[in-house]
């Protein structure tokens, strides 16, 4: 996991080709408009985002996702632990939280738009409210979770109760909360292509709907192309820092198991 | 080192009965003198950890009181601390060792930086720890993690050491390793240790005193004065006949005995649950 490119993958990289190469040959053979060969996509693909068009389509979606991301952080993980550090708020409010969790985040736009209208706050908004969710939850257990013997031994040393939420409960709860934070940002990152979808002039997810509309096919493959690679990437550099910050909840768990 | 010294723990009647209703605690009276070494022994499941945990005050007891110096306990106090069965969950994974010691020190205004980082050195010293300072917790063995809360606990300066089964998780060699560096360590800073045990020859081999408790809900069985010679060494103290003797008295008073190990353990003792909610710090 630590290198993306090792031996182990070498296996899997040679399964993309093939399929890469069953996609060329299909699509040369079958000559649809709708389906174009690889190496259109590809051509298409660096013409379009090695030009103005990242900074005009990319950039404005990368930017509402920062922030609507950044706030479901925030807000999810205080929330989550306070709730999770008083046994009575978190018996109150559970049922709540399972409830409206359980409601897909998409769907939430609509009363976004009603609310708040299409402009970015309204993406950031829903982005923000979907990815919270994933991230309360799990920052909620993580503090819930604290062995009672961690937090006993921080009353028997004399700590306070903020003490003790930040030397001792937070810590606790971090891999709870990089756990939650990483679904936070799938999430997050289904969030942003479908409120651009539905109301915007610009993004990824407007740029993609907009390509299939006016028939320019491979520029709508180029842009799933490009939300796959930016995927790719925020997972991949979410968990090389994650192994960074908590090694030593991965070396204690390589330990146990 | 025992008899003329002053009372310094003083548990007075002393009862806990949880918020369900469980009476876990009946009645306990003991009491603990300055740099004495003292057990409490019991089947396991007699509500050992919760007489441990409302002796130092994380429980609020339901009756009775506790005493430290003549003063009463209602909060966990500095001069006391309590190292936990359970090592893997009372220290910090994400601290070194080192970490884990100086930790508590962190609110103690009397001491400066330096201060801190040489008493947690000597702590670390003194467990036999030195070389793996750096280490996180880990990364070491059961029984070394087991010293890392002890130096935490001594690093703080306490005069007395409440012990929950702390050896009850690591193998037979490193128990005795562990029971021998405890005694080490009370001579060395004057430490008063109060050991609670399901083990009787742990408890006979360790203390000046053992008080024996009944199945729950707990009283004292009996307080035996356990007149070994000092200081105590794992072969010989073990083939003393007063040893022999001591561990079997109390077994006896136990009433396990070794062909009916569990049927023995229940002592018919019916008292009438009340249920009387009381409200039970949570956190």
């Amino acid at each position: 996991m630590t290198k993306i490119f090792n031996r182990g993958n070498a296996a899997g990289i040679i399964t993309v080709i093939v399929l890469l190469g069953a996609w060329q040959v299909i699509a040369m053979w079958k000559q649809t408009v709708y389906v174009p060969p690889v190496s259109t996509i590809f051509l298409t693909f660096l013409k379009e985002w090695f030009s103005p068009t990242f900074h005009q389509q990319a950039v404005p979606s990368l930017y509402r996702m920062a922030v609507g991301y950044f706030c479901a952080s925030v807000i999810g993980i205080c929330i989550g632990i306070t709730i999770g550090s008083f046994k009575r708020i978190y018996q109150l409010l559970d049922p709540v939280l399972q409830f409206w969790r359980a409601i897909p985040a998409t769907a939430i736009i609509p009363v976004g738009i009603l609310l708040i209208g299409i402009g970015d706050q309204m993406k950031m908004v829903v982005i923000c409210f979907g990815a919270m969710w994933p991230i309360l939850i799990n920052s909620a257990d993580g503090a819930r979770l604290v062995p009672t013997e961690r937090l006993d031994t921080a009353r028997i040393f004399g700590l306070s109760n903020f003490e003790t939420l930040i030397r001792v409960i937070v810590p606790s709860a971090t891999p709870m909360i990089a756990a939650g934070m990483r679904t936070g940002l799938s999430i997050a990152f289904i969030m942003i292509v479908v409120s651009e979808m539905i109301g915007s002039t610009d993004g990824l997810g407007y740029y993609i709907l907009q390509a299939q509309r006016t028939f320019a096919i491979p520029e709508m493959y180029g842009g799933i192309l490009l939300l796959a690679i930016l995927g790719f990437l925020l997972n991949t550099g979410f968990v090389q820092i994650e192994r960074r910050v908590l090694a030593w909840h991965y070396g204690q768990s390589a330990r146990t198991v | 080192m025992s008899n003329a010294s002053e009372v310094l723990l003083d548990v007075n009647e002393l009862q806990k009965r949880y918020a369900d209703g469980t009476l876990a605690v009946q009645e306990i009276t003991l009491n603990v003198r300055e740099r004495e070494f003292v057990s409490i022994v019991g089947p396991s499941g007699c509500g050992k950890t919760t007489l441990l945990k409302t002796i130092c005050a994380l429980l609020t007891p339901t009756k009775g009181s506790v005493r430290l110096h003549g003063e009463l306990i209602t909060e966990p106090p500095p001069q006391m601390v309590l190292v936990f069965q359970d090592y893997s969950r009372s220290l910090f994974p994400w601290l070194s060792v080192t970490g884990n010691v100086v930790f508590p020190l962190r609110k103690r205004k009397d001491m400066t930086q330096a201060d801190k980082l040489s008493a947690s050195q000597r702590a670390i010293e003194a467990v036999g720890l030195t070389k793996f300072a750096k280490h996180y917790p880990w990364q070491l063995s059961g029984g070394m993690q087991q010293r890392v809360a002890i130096a935490r606990a001594i690093a703080f300066r306490p005069e007395i050491l409440l012990l929950d089964e702390p050896f009850a998780s690591v193998d037979a060699l490193t128990r005795a390793d562990l029971e021998d560096l405890t005694l080490a360590l009370r001579n060395e800073f004057g430490i008063t240790m109060l050991l609670v045990t399901h083990d009787i020859d742990e408890a006979v081999y360790l203390s000046d005193r053992v008080f024996v408790l009944s199945t729950p809900p707990s009283t004292v069985l009996e307080e035996i004065p356990i007149p070994l010679s000092q200081p105590r060494d794992q072969v010989a103290t073990r083939s003393e006949p007063a040893f022999l003797q001591l561990r079997n008295h109390i077994h006896g008073l136990i009433g396990k005995k070794k062909d009916d190990g569990m049927k023995s353990f229940v002592l018919e003792q019916t008292i009438p649950r009340k249920v009387e909610l009381e409200g039970d710090p949570v956190r």
